[in-house]
């Protein structure tokens, strides 16, 4: 068994969605909450449920939503011209480690986001900037710690991401068989070695992350206490 | 305000490296797609023998193969979605009969391709000879893995064995069920278990390993039917002509031998 293809796969479709889910993740957590009239408060919660059920269903319930959604016959498959629709491509893979870490994502850029001190905001409000430039020089650098410690959360639910995969990107070596994936192969066919060099990588992997969200953690603690000293915006 | 900038510019950093690697990566993941090979469904337990049967099939059938390995039930789905596949092989029947009922299959190109054998097997720790009589070896044994009956090919024709024998009541407080025949392997090889019924392949891998032995063998009129891996070429295949020539090359003397070796039968 390989083992450069799975890893070098799961780096590249984790990082993909990491980079799509963290964008997508702060716009939505962003726009969803700055909405103030009635009905658009509503619809903003309808939103938040659709984004935040994947991680209610089971895994297998998402993929097999997915590939009715990415198959031939499906509404985002059909438009992609292939035969087999999206189906078993790594995009597929992409596809489905968004859906299933969006939710994370969006729940931490939302708690990071609203965690800002809206004195700063209003400050820079008075001075005369604009909205944008408010988001992207104030908002954003002052929930950067929790934003960052989301994206974290989005890669590691990425790499560890087995079931949807498993239905819309199939389980091909070389072409579409993640780390999760090639662990399954190797645990089902009896082959313990590679099972054991694959679960160390993964241990490893899960080490790294744990330690970027606590990094992240700890700044935000920082900049907090920062904040409360007086420092920070002056 | 300076301070601000020079946090900005720290925290900008990462995304735009991100979105430029991201953006490689996509460049070179597009550009390597040459012709596209044929894509083999098949059971996970057949997939050390089909990965090693790869480069003779590739030769046989003129086209690259990728192999596409999980349960037999989430391939069909798949298959039933309209998932690229050229070639099915589940490890039941029911699968594939489902498959060609839906005329998703090319009919006249499916063929069975190996067999497999219940088989019961002690842990190596549990004391048992194979002489012994199989109700009175069972009595003795306080915990016996089987296969799940609706989701594991293997627990059907487990239970097809135990109701023909008049033993289902008397295990049914001794049972570990088990989702997949993998699960059952893992039982027997931790000891968790007194033992229990599997493929043959899988016993022979077990024994192999020292981890069990071997106690009965059962006939297809036991277990209530023979354990059989069709495989067929898909009605929308993308190369039906190679598909073909694989499905013929499975059941030709290269691939025959492998699967022998590998512990199953000749269908």
């Amino acid at each position: 068994m390989n083992l450069l293809d799975p890893i070098l796969l799961s780096l590249r479709v984790a990082g993909l969605a990491t980079v799509i889910t963290a964008v997508l993740g702060l716009f939505l957590a962003a726009r969803l909450n700055a909405t103030r009239s009635r009905p658009g408060r509503i619809l903003a919660g309808g939103l938040e449920s659709v984004i935040l059920a994947p991680m209610v269903f089971p895994p297998t319930m998402t993929g097999y939503l997915l590939l009715l959604l990415l198959g031939p016959n499906g509404p985002v498959g059909s438009l992609w011209g292939a035969s087999g629709g999206l189906l078993f491509s790594w995009l597929a893979a992409v596809i489905a480690s968004v859906v299933v870490s969006l939710p994370l994502m969006y729940q931490s850029a939302k708690t990071a986001l609203t965690s800002v001190d809206p004195h700063c905001i209003a400050a820079a409000r008075t001075l005369g900037a604009s909205e944008r430039r408010i988001f992207w020089k104030i908002t954003v650098p002052l929930a950067w710690p929790g934003i960052a410690g989301g994206m974290a959360l989005a890669f590691a639910r990425a790499i560890g991401e087995f079931g949807a995969t498993l239905m819309v990107a199939g389980n091909i070596p070389g072409a579409t068989q993640t780390i999760p994936l090639a662990l399954y192969s190797a645990v089902e066919s009896g082959n313990t070695h590679a099972a054991n060099l694959l679960l160390g990588i993964t241990v490893a992997l899960s080490f790294a992350i744990v330690i970027v969200v606590r990094w992240s953690e700890r700044r935000t603690a920082a900049s907090r206490a920062h904040r409360l000293a007086g420092g920070g915006s002056r | 305000m300076h301070s601000i900038a020079i946090f900005l510019g720290n925290s900008l950093k990462p995304i735009l490296l991100a979105t430029a690697i991201a953006g490689l990566v996509i460049w070179s993941g597009s550009g390597c797609s040459g012709k596209d090979p044929l894509i083999i469904s098949a059971a996970s337990s057949l997939g050390p023998v089909l990965e090693e049967l790869k480069p003779a099939a590739e030769a046989a059938c003129g086209s690259r193969i990728a192999l596409n390995l999980a349960g037999s039930g989430a391939l069909r789905t798949q298959i039933e979605s309209g998932a690229p596949a050229d070639v099915f092989i589940p490890a039941a029947s029911p699968d594939m009969d489902l498959l060609e009922k839906a005329g998703l299959i090319l009919r006249d190109t499916r063929r069975d391709c190996a067999a497999n054998a219940l088989v019961l097997v002690s842990a190596t720790r549990t004391l048992a000879d194979g002489t012994h009589d199989l109700a009175t070896t069972l009595a003795v044994w306080s915990r016996i893995a089987v296969g799940d009956p609706v989701s594991a090919p293997v627990g059907r024709y487990t239970s097809n064995v135990l109701a023909r024998l008049g033993l289902e009541q008397s295990l049914s407080n001794k049972v570990v069920t088990g989702n997949s025949v993998r699960q059952i392997v893992s039982y027997i090889e931790t000891g968790s278990v007194d033992g229990g019924f599997v493929f043959a392949t899988d016993a022979q891998r077990l024994i192999q390993a020292g981890k069990a032995r071997h106690l009965r063998r059962f006939t297809p009129a036991e277990s209530g039917g023979e354990v059989r891996y069709p495989a067929a070429v898909l009605a929308r295949s993308h190369n039906p002509e190679a598909a073909r020539k694989f499905v013929l090359f499975l059941s030709g003397t290269t691939a025959q031998a492998a699967f022998e070796r590998a512990g199953f039968t000749k269908p």
